[in-house]
């Protein structure tokens, strides 16, 4: 369990980065440049996901093995929608 | 404390009533057997059909549609609820057994499994009789299998009533896989590594890791193909991609579980040839590393289904090299049982003929489907008898070794020798029976599949194939006097009737103690010890002096321990609710669809209020919930009059409307019951935990759990993706004809948030103790819920009624309402559970750091629900 | 194993010199057949003789014993066994003694011989995806385009100049002239079908919204316009409920015969 204090600072981060990925597509900068605006729009969901893994669902103090079950799940996933939607282009 | 103490023993085998509330994993082991032996009879009634129909080009008994059903229930039935639950019989019965565990992990979850599992087949029977059961294949191709394409047939309800026994059996399933992989993890006797466990329950434990994964894609695939049928999404109806998406969704399950059925085989043939050749097995290590192998690449070779489809060169080339890739390790797998027979000492037992010819057939079909995987050769096989005989030779060669496995240890069941003449003579018809019925069609194998139209040139070879059906049948017959006969002989057997057994379930007697074992199991010293078990219970290690091998010192006074419960009621009433929700909502009408489930909503907010007070003693708190449940009902009530009228919306609902409603209250009764039961199962005291040691069962079935979870929504996510990327990126919401909701998006990710902060906030404060702060902090949780709830249905109303985007509007409000509608879902669901965790709450419950780790386990559910929020923010309110 | 991989070579010499999928099928399916079966029949053998030559007999005097008696083989071939036995109660984790060389030498033979058939597969899979881009380079090759669309439970043909008809059973058949390239493509108006012309071993999927592609190159004699003896095109994916009778008809004449066919008879039943 990490302190009240960690968990508030990561739920300002968390506000924070979703006010970001607001802010990019409301201002109009996701419309010019699509695709590079889109990554960072995603790896901030990615980061936010890591963020309450790690810290709310405390990860980081559980065996490693448990992080792995999780990533088993996110292989899947992206094996699936890659492989699927690649198989198509 | 409602319930008598003693409630929870088991009574005697002979009463009806056991064989209803029990939760031993050997009753219920039992259980699955007899009932797959149910299901292999009735789809081998089928598959006779089939035969029949074949006798003569152009058909016997059968019309079109007839035919359909019957190919289609024979695969379904066969693949789902025979092969695999035949081999969790024995699962159930035999893995606690070898690694030295009392039972599963979760007893009354494995009997609720189990449930499921038989009334999703009640269910499966009950859609013959609804018109006409579902006819489009056991791989379902989209869009047949939707109604907006075939709105006339008859096969509507039963049709989608076998899809929702399909979903149901994917419930259970994935409730095993959690349940075993705990079991396997947490459990294991001291001294057994993950390495060290037996073959046969390493074989499960790679199975139940792929079912885990794989029957999530599934799910994902059902639930759309559900929601088509229910609320009319137009995912797969849909012109742009739905069909090959289906394929996609499918094949991605599809090929994991073919080795999903034939992994225990494999371990079954491990054990028996290992031990009727009195050799252990040559290159064990290997053979465990190509399982393993083989159980992760399952999960990207599907697309070899899919040549023929519009998938592009590349990938295809990418898959024949996996393809091919995945059949090496079967090599040395069947090189490694052949070389562990060379200089064995093989006795020729029944079950040893079983093994045998069950690895004969696999090299057949193994060889056969080597062609397969050469495209082109797969190009012109596609659709043909080739492909029926090749993987008929992989599947029933996995019956065949698990039939082998029952002869095997029909002896540890029963406590009974079976007739060995009789069994010799019964593997001597299977195979020969088999062979003249499958081997003909490589012969035929021209013959379209699923077509009864032939070239009238091949039809002797048909004609052997159904004289071959005919025998492998009655062959059978011969099987089930023989077993029920000699449980009823005085043919008793020792601990291990076979010589060269090895593995804990041959050391305790026949049939096993209800217990287990005679003292808790060790292999601490290097070889298998009963160590006493009151020294073991009081957490000491027991030197090696305890030990016994009949059991002498198992009587010792374990008084200091509360005994283990082993009877409940509830699972068999959960899985008959979801029976009766299954029916009903196999005939309900769309616009009633969402009806039921939201009149339960005030059953379930008041029956937690009655249970609470029964269980905690009343208190304010239970009030609160059966006053709160009026206003709801009556503003359910008042909403339902404006949708469909009161009165004739009443009236003019079918019998299914009001069955689903029967079936959902009961459900949500039922559940909260099963909550509210104190239920003990000890966690073992001395045990190899490795690589879990530090996390306890539950806390590792909730991974486990959301593991499958992120398949679940990853597969809807991915589906969406997929989607876009084929309608074009770009274009998407162009088409949509509406904006994003981007401003109501971000308040709901913002609020989701806070909620994750709270729910963390309550289980601080519930390890302090303070009960008012974590009562507060679980409300506030359940109001940022509420108020996303309330946020979300604005939203909708907006955009379904204002700007009438409804669900069939398009595949981008299909996707849209479907993806976010299972995420509120999720939410709901939290919601309920948050209910039942203030009311524990309120009266005293989850204070300090043992108690509290229930809300720790409600909290990675909840996290995992906002991480899901986390994706859909971008996915679908911003990009 | 010498002898069938000079047959698979002389084989794979001919196939190369082939144009037409069923030819280059028919080798093809030979060379594995071939090789499957002396595969097959070679690891069976050994199978069943492994477990013939290495079988006991002989039965326990013990009580609730159903085997042979362990103890029994004891100071047999001098003691000590040359190989490991199971023993109850010891961890399950111990391997066989020995054997390991020859299970990496089978894995290895076996992996070398599946690797070489696929590569050799591969290499016809690149011709057959190829030829219809070798069609259109060509300027010599004169294809014959012709959409064909599945519905429940015909097929319908599209022709370059517009005219379309459906076919059922045995009626209007597809008309394609002899030694022209025919290149198919194919969709479905309503569900997945899968279309097969097994004479030419052309099959491709039929997905409404999508279109695939198939070929082949008929040739003169393949059958006579007299009706009876026309080829079969098949749905190969399940479609409903009379997919069993999906059956339509190609029929294969000389090049004069579909061109009066084609000016003449076409407009007639194209509707």
């Amino acid at each position: 369990m990490a302190s009240i204090k960690t968990y508030t600072t990561i739920f300002g981060v968390l506000m924070a980065f979703s006010t970001v990925q607001f802010v990019f597509e409301f201002s109009g900068l996701l419309e010019d440049n699509y695709g590079p605006i889109m990554a960072v729009i995603l790896v901030l969901s990615v980061l936010k996901a890591m963020a309450v893994a790690g810290w709310y669902m405390h990860i980081i103090e559980e065996p490693r093995s448990i992080t792995y079950i999780a990533l088993a799940g996110v292989l899947g996933v992206i094996a699936l929608t890659v492989g699927a939607t690649y198989s198509i282009s | 404390m409602t319930e008598s103490a003693d409630s929870h023993h088991l009574p005697p085998k002979s009463t009806v009533k056991r064989w209803l509330v029990t939760t031993d994993h050997k009753d219920i082991g039992v259980l699955y057997i007899l009932t797959s032996i149910f299901t292999l009879v009735l789809a081998g009634t089928l598959a006779l059909l089939i035969r029949a129909q074949m006798w003569t080009s152009g058909g016997l008994i059968l019309n079109g549609l007839g035919y359909n059903q019957v190919v289609s229930a024979h695969g379904l039935l066969m693949v789902f609820w025979f092969l695999s639950p035949f081999a969790f019989g024995l699962a159930n019965y035999f893995v606690p057994l070898q690694i030295g565990a009392d039972d599963l992990a979760f007893p009354r979850l494995n009997a609720l499994s189990y449930w499921v599992y038989l009334f999703s087949i009640v269910l499966f029977g009950v859609s013959f009789f609804q018109g006409a059961t579902f006819s489009g294949g056991w791989t379902m191709y989209a869009p047949l299998n939707v109604p907006t394409v075939d709105a006339s047939s008859v096969t509507q309800i039963g049709g989608f009533a076998a899809i929702l026994a399909l979903t149901m059996f994917v419930t259970s399933v994935t409730l095993g896989s959690v349940n075993f992989l705990t079991t396997i993890y947490r459990q294991r006797a001291k001294g057994l590594r993950m390495r060290d466990i037996p073959l046969f329950s390493i074989s499960i434990l790679l199975t139940v890791w792929m079912m885990l994964f794989a029957f999530a894609a599934l799910l994902a695939a059902l639930v759309i193909l559900s929601a088509e049928h229910l609320i009319g999404t137009v995912y797969f109806a849909s012109d742009s991609g739905g069909s090959v998406l289906w394929t996609h969704l499918w094949w991605f399950f599809g090929h994991p579980e073919v080795y999903i059925v034939f992994f225990p085989a494999l371990g079954l043939l491990g054990e028996i040839v290992q031990t009727f050749s009195g050799r252990r097995l040559v290159g064990r290590k290997w053979f465990v590393i190509a399982l393993a192998l083989v159980a992760i690449q399952s999960f990207i070779v599907w697309m070899h289904h899919m040549f023929l489809t519009t998938i592009n060169l590349p990938i295809k080339t990418v898959f024949m090299v996996t393809t091919i890739g995945i059949s090496l390790p079967f090599d040395l797998m069947v090189f490694a049982l052949i070389y562990t027979m060379v200089k064995g000492r093989i006795r020729w037992k029944t079950p040893f003929l079983f093994a045998l010819g069950a690895l004969v057939i696999f090299i057949i079909g193994g060889i056969t489907g080597v062609f397969l995987g050469a495209i082109l050769l797969d190009y012109s096989f596609r659709g043909t008898y080739w492909v029926t005989a090749h993987f008929h030779y992989a599947m029933a060669s996995a019956a065949v070794a698990i039939i082998g496995g029952i002869y095997y240890w029909f002896p540890k069941i029963t406590g009974k020798m079976y007739n060995e003449f009789l069994g010799k003579a019964h593997f001597v018809a299977a195979f020969v029976g088999f062979n003249m019925l499958y081997f003909p069609m490589f012969v035929v194998w021209e013959t379209p599949r699923r077509v009864f139209v032939y070239d009238t040139g091949l039809t002797l070879w048909h004609r052997v194939a159904t004289l071959g059906a005919a025998i492998f049948a009655a062959s059978f017959l011969l099987m089930f006097y023989n077993l029920v006969k000699s449980m009823y002989s005085d043919r008793d057997v020792t601990d291990s009737p076979w010589a060269y057994t090895g593995s804990m379930e041959w050391a305790v007697s026949s049939p096993p103690p209800e217990e287990n074992f005679p003292g808790t199991p060790s292999y601490a010293s290097g070889s298998l010890e009963f160590l006493d078990r009151s020294a073991t219970d009081g957490g000491a290690v027991a030197d090696g002096d305890a030990a016994t091998d009949g059991g002498a010192v198992a009587d010792a006074t374990t008084a200091a321990a509360q005994p283990a419960d082993h009877a409940s009621w509830w699972p068999f009433l959960i899985g008959f609710s979801t029976l009766l929700t299954g029916i009903g909502l196999s005939g309900i009408s769309g616009p009633y669809f969402v009806w039921p489930f939201l009149f339960t909503l005030p059953v379930f907010i008041a029956y937690l209020g009655i249970k609470g007070a029964q269980h905690d003693g009343f208190a304010l708190i239970h009030g609160a919930y059966l006053t709160a449940s009026f206003p709801l009902l009556a503003l359910l009530l008042v909403l339902f009059d404006a949708d469909h009228g009161f009165m004739t919306g009443l009236g003019e609902a079918s019998n299914y409307f009001y069955i689903t409603i029967v079936g959902t209250v009961l459900g949500a009764m039922t559940l909260i019951g099963m909550g509210y039961e104190s239920f003990n199962v000890p966690e073992p005291k001395l045990a190899e935990q490795w690589p879990f040691g530090e996390v306890e069962s539950t806390k590792l079935g909730m991974w486990t759990f959301i593991g499958s979870d992120i398949i679940l929504f990853g597969a809807l996510i991915g589906s969406y993706v997929f989607a876009r990327f084929n309608f074009g990126w770009h274009e998407w919401w162009e088409a949509a004809e509406v904006h994003k909701a981007t401003w109501p998006g971000l308040a709901n990710t913002y609020i989701l948030l806070a909620s994750s902060f709270t729910i963390v906030l309550a289980l601080v404060y519930a390890k302090r103790q303070d009960k008012r702060k974590t009562l507060g902090f679980l409300s506030l949780t359940f109001v940022g819920a509420s108020v996303f709830m309330l946020n979300k249905s604005i939203e909708w109303i907006e955009l379904f009624w204002h700007e009438g985007w409804t669900f069939n509007t398009d595949l981008m409000a299909s996707t849209y309402y479907l993806t976010t509608g299972m995420h509120a879902a999720h939410v709901l669901v939290g919601m309920l559970i948050m209910l039942f965790l203030i009311a524990r709450t309120y009266t005293g419950a989850y204070m300090g750091e043992e108690e509290s780790q229930t809300i720790e386990y409600f909290g990675l559910y909840w996290h995992f629900v906002d991480i899901v929020w986390l994706f859909l923010f971008p996915v679908f309110y911003i990009l | 194993m010498l002898g069938p991989g000079i047959l698979g070579l002389s084989v794979v010499r001919h196939a190369a010199q082939s144009r037409n999928q069923a030819d280059v099928f028919d080798n093809l399916f030979l060379v594995f057949l071939v090789l499957g079966t002396v595969v097959g029949v070679v690891v069976i053998s050994y199978v069943l003789y492994s477990a013939y030559k290495y079988r006991v007999s002989g039965e326990s005097e013990k009580e609730g014993k159903y085997d042979v008696d362990e103890d029994a083989f004891e100071g047999e071939s001098g003691g000590k066994d040359e190989v490991s036995r199971p023993q109850l109660g010891e961890i399950p984790s111990q391997s066989g003694k020995g054997g390991g060389r020859k299970l990496f030498m089978s894995f290895a033979v076996s992996a070398v011989l599946v690797l070489g058939l696929i590569i050799y597969a591969y290499s016809l899979l690149l011709y057959v995806e190829g030829a219809p881009n070798d069609f259109d380079d060509n300027e010599d090759e004169d294809v014959l385009e012709i959409e064909v669309t599945g519905q429940q439970f015909q097929w319908k043909f599209e022709y370059p100049n517009g005219e379309s008809y459906t076919g059922g059973q045995g009626d209007n058949p597809m008309v394609v002239p002899a030694d022209r390239p025919v290149r198919l493509t194919v969709t479905s108006a309503d569900v997945h079908h899968n279309l097969g012309i097994p004479e030419y071993r052309a099959k491709t999927d039929a997905i409404p919204g999508e279109t695939t592609e198939t070929w082949f190159i008929p040739e003169e004699g393949d059958t006579s316009l007299k009706g009876d003896e026309m080829l079969d095109i098949v749905c190969y994916e399940l479609c409903g409920a009379g997919h069993s009778s999906m059956r339509g008809k190609l029929n294969v004449t000389d090049q004069e015969t579909f061109e009066n066919w084609y000016e003449n008879e076409l407009p007639e039943v194209s509707g």
